[in-house]
């Protein structure tokens, strides 16, 4: 799975949620038209540009075009999808049972209902009545899809969008064949005269249905924003484009007896397909040469960089040498020899290894006294840090030496700086500087004088409610600024919150470690995939959600879901889902539920919900945004204070 | 908002499309069959396989009851628009005819005061075209 740039999707997705209102909007206008038609008995309504649509059709599509705008209007409510799966489902079985009416030639006239009083004609309106056979299989697929569609189950996505497809096929022939001056179809039982409004309407609707959710089953190949997602946009876009205008020539030239359709029309159908053809084909090679010029162009840069790489390291001076070997390393006090850092214990003599960084006390690039290691990770190296010029302490994060021959651990490292550099936020670590020294990458953030908080939830066990909800209220208001600049963190943990105390002596929080974070610059997309491709499952497990253990796509919800572990984990000081290996983590984030969290300690009833709604597998049942989860903690935390209040007062 | 606008422009859209033509109040000249049942067959000469079905069936159906029934067929072909339309309103069911035309084989079932008791889209067994006349017969 090749993950989105997370800018360009939600675009997308609300391009298809725009199209559904308005192709919902014109079918439900469309219908109703044609249902005040029959009930006035107003042939000119009935007969729309001259296409008879069966009143029981015109109902049905008129209901599903309603639900399919309630539905686009109103993506997040339960109650609406609810609604709509009733409706669809019992649109979908008066579809089957009039096809089966159909089909077995009878009349099942108790299967009616009368939509009205006897008209001066003496017809009684029913639903669905008496329905054209490609009327009743419009509404048995359509409702059918739609009922599909509105359970949000994945194993049914490609069901529903099988059936759509079908449906849309279908619909698009008569429409076609309008378009191209073929009123009806013949075969060995005769002709049969498709309205083309009613197809029409069947096809709008098709889309609208499946413009609702474009990013699930195989649909989403369409929002993909690599080749195949490119070439299948514009290939459509085109035929939707060009199509039509080829109809519009061929009648202009019909009309001004330029060629004559009659003995013409086969060649120009032949024509009209060998156009479409050619301009399927076209977007696709269009849209590779792009992606060829991309990687390219990619590469170049890449390339670039490494040299740029090269000569710093080369005009570095020799005395650390960063770039070349790690300058940490493990010295047995026994006997003296020298180890790598991670190693514990002197294999000779079993003494405890002291580590020595060659590091502390050097000054780098003339301005960057380092003062002590602070801790290290599998990609860098953070120092404390005293600017001489400026004469104050930050934090000196560095590539870790064994991951500069590696483009994408370099183009990450960057990453992180312009992510950072994008963000102004107390609640989020602020990047003074960034470049390189001797040849390695570094970045110059914030020091914080504090602790992170999974060494606090160590020393404590578990955290009060009160302390819980007031750092878990500043990491969000740090993550708020984050997405608002289109960043998703995608790391949220324990380790990556520190805790110090402001100026005032408050406790104040910042969210640190954007190294997954993901950009979602246009421009940087082929670099983030290349890095992403390899680092689907970039996270630390046990806060990883099921989307990132699957290399889906991670979006805000992503770190929702990392925030209801690490409030799990304040709690009752464990994360919710673990095991005693990264698949068995994995499989149990997967597959199980969370204990809640009141099963374990007294917590108030709304927090306890509030955390397993965070916990959901599926992130269209989490908070949709942080802001609606702060403000949900917020609201709890306000309920709480004001029942001790009020007890207080008693 | 956007929903109010886009309903308002498709609506405005297909309101200046509508041709407004005034539906028949079926108060059209009665044809010879008054005082009788009237069945109407409106079929297309095109559509072979579900006309030439209903054909033979409502025929034989309509036989039976020949001397308290009437029975036309109508072509919504081309070629006999003119005929047809004139045959539909001599018969008082012109509205039948301007609404049913495109959803051949259709079967209609009338009171000699020319209320449509029945109407069926669609090959049929001959028994639901029985009962039908039948209720058809006993409106009057």
């Amino acid at each position: 799975m090749i993950p989105h740039t997370l800018e360009s999707k939600p675009r997308l997705l609300d391009s298809f949620r725009l199209s559904a209102i308005i192709s919902g909007t014109i079918v439900f206008v469309y219908c109703l038209t044609v249902v005040i038609g029959w009930y006035c008995d107003i042939h000119g309504l009935k007969m729309l540009f001259s296409f008879a649509v069966p009143f029981g059709a015109a109902v049905s599509y008129m209901v599903l075009a309603c639900l399919v705008l309630l539905l686009a209007i109103f993506p997040d409510r339960k109650d609406v999808r609810f609604f709509c799966a009733g409706v669809s489902l019992i649109a979908a079985l008066s579809g089957g049972f009039k096809l089966l009416e159909t089909i077995q030639e009878a009349d099942w006239d108790w299967f009616n209902l009368p939509l009205s009083g006897e008209l001066a004609n003496g017809v009684v309106l029913q639903f669905p009545g008496q329905v054209t056979p490609d009327g009743t299989i419009g509404i048995l697929l359509v409702s059918t899809s739609l009922f599909l569609m509105t359970l949000h189950n994945a194993r049914l996505d490609p069901l529903w969008q099988i059936l759509l497809t079908i449906t849309g096929a279908v619909a698009l022939l008569p429409v076609v064949g309008f378009l191209q001056g073929i009123p009806e179809f013949c075969g060995l039982w005769g002709c049969i005269k498709v309205p083309v409004t009613l197809a029409a309407s069947t096809l709008v609707l098709s889309f609208a249905v499946y413009s609702l959710r474009p990013g699930s089953g195989w649909f989403s190949l369409l929002l993909e924003p690599d080749m195949l997602g490119t070439a299948l946009r514009r290939s459509i876009f085109a035929l939707m484009v060009l199509l039509p205008a080829f109809t519009g020539l061929k009648a202009g030239a019909v009309a001004t007896h330029v060629i004559d359709e009659n003995t013409a029309s086969p060649a120009l159908s032949v024509l009209n397909l060998v156009a479409a053809i050619s301009i399927v084909i076209s977007q696709f090679v269009y849209a590779y040469r792009r992606e060829q010029d991309l990687r390219r162009d990619t590469e170049k840069k890449l390339a670039d960089l490494s040299s740029e790489m090269s000569a710093g390291t080369k005009s570095g001076g020799a005395s650390t040498n960063l770039a070349g070997f790690s300058p940490r390393y493990a010295v047995c006090p026994t006997c003296s020899k020298q180890l790598a850092a991670s190693v514990a214990n002197c294999p000779d003599d079993d003494s405890t290894m002291k580590i020595v960084d060659k590091l502390e006390g050097q000054i780098l690039d003339g301005k960057y006294k380092i003062v002590e290691f602070l801790g290290a990770g599998g990609m860098s190296t953070v120092y404390k840090a005293r600017h001489i010029v400026l004469d104050k302490i930050l934090a000196l994060k560095l590539l870790q030496p064994h991951l500069l021959g590696n483009a994408r651990f370099v183009q990450r490292f960057q990453r992180e700086a312009q992510a950072m550099a994008r963000m102004q936020h107390p609640n989020l670590l602020t990047v003074h500087e960034c470049g390189f020294l001797e040849g390695v990458p570094f970045l110059l953030l914030d020091f914080i004088d504090g602790k992170s908080l999974d060494i606090l939830i160590a020393e404590r066990a578990r955290l009060s409610v009160g302390q819980m909800i007031a750092i878990i209220l500043q990491v969000s208001d740090g993550l708020i600024n984050a997405h608002d600049n289109g960043i998703v963190h995608r790391d949220i943990k324990p380790a990556n919150i520190m805790i110090s105390e402001n100026v005032k002596g408050r406790e104040l929080v910042k969210v640190v470690d954007f190294g997954l974070a993901k950009m979602l610059e246009s421009e940087q997309s082929v670099i983030q995939q290349k890095i992403s491709r390899e680092g689907n499952s970039a996270g630390s497990p046990m806060y990883m959600s099921p989307e990132q253990c699957v290399g889906d796509p991670a979006d805000a919800r992503t770190d929702i879901y990392a925030l209801g572990c690490v409030m799990y984990e304040c709690l009752t000081g464990n994360p919710p889902l673990f095991g005693a290996t990264v698949l068995e983590t994995f499989n149990k984030v997967m597959n199980e539920k969370p204990l809640p969290v009141s099963t374990l300690v007294e917590v108030p009833q709304e927090l306890d919900e509030l955390i397993l709604k965070c916990l959901e597998k599926k992130p269209e049942d989490r908070p949709s945004s942080v802001l609606e989860f702060r403000t949900a903690l917020k609201d709890i935390k306000e309920r709480m204070s004001g029942a001790i209040r009020t007890a207080n007062m008693a | 908002m956007l929903v109010i606008r886009s309903f308002l422009l498709v609506l405005f859209l297909l309101l200046s499309a509508c041709p407004f033509a005034q539906a028949d109040s079926s108060t059209a000249a009665v044809s010879d069959s008054k005082g009788k049942v009237l069945v109407v067959f409106i079929y297309d000469p095109h559509c072979q396989f579900t006309c030439d079905k209903v054909r033979p069936t409502v025929r034989e159906v309509q036989s039976k009851y020949a001397q308290s029934v009437s029975y036309i067929e109508i072509d919504t072909g081309e070629d006999h628009a003119a005929q047809s339309k004139a045959l539909a309103q001599k018969n008082g069911i012109l509205w039948f005819y301007n609404d049913n035309l495109k959803f051949v084989p259709v079967v209609g079932f009338f009171s000699p005061e020319r209320k449509c008791i029945k109407y069926l889209t669609g090959p049929k067994t001959k028994g639901v075209y029985q009962a039908a006349l039948e209720r058809a017969m006993k409106a009057k």
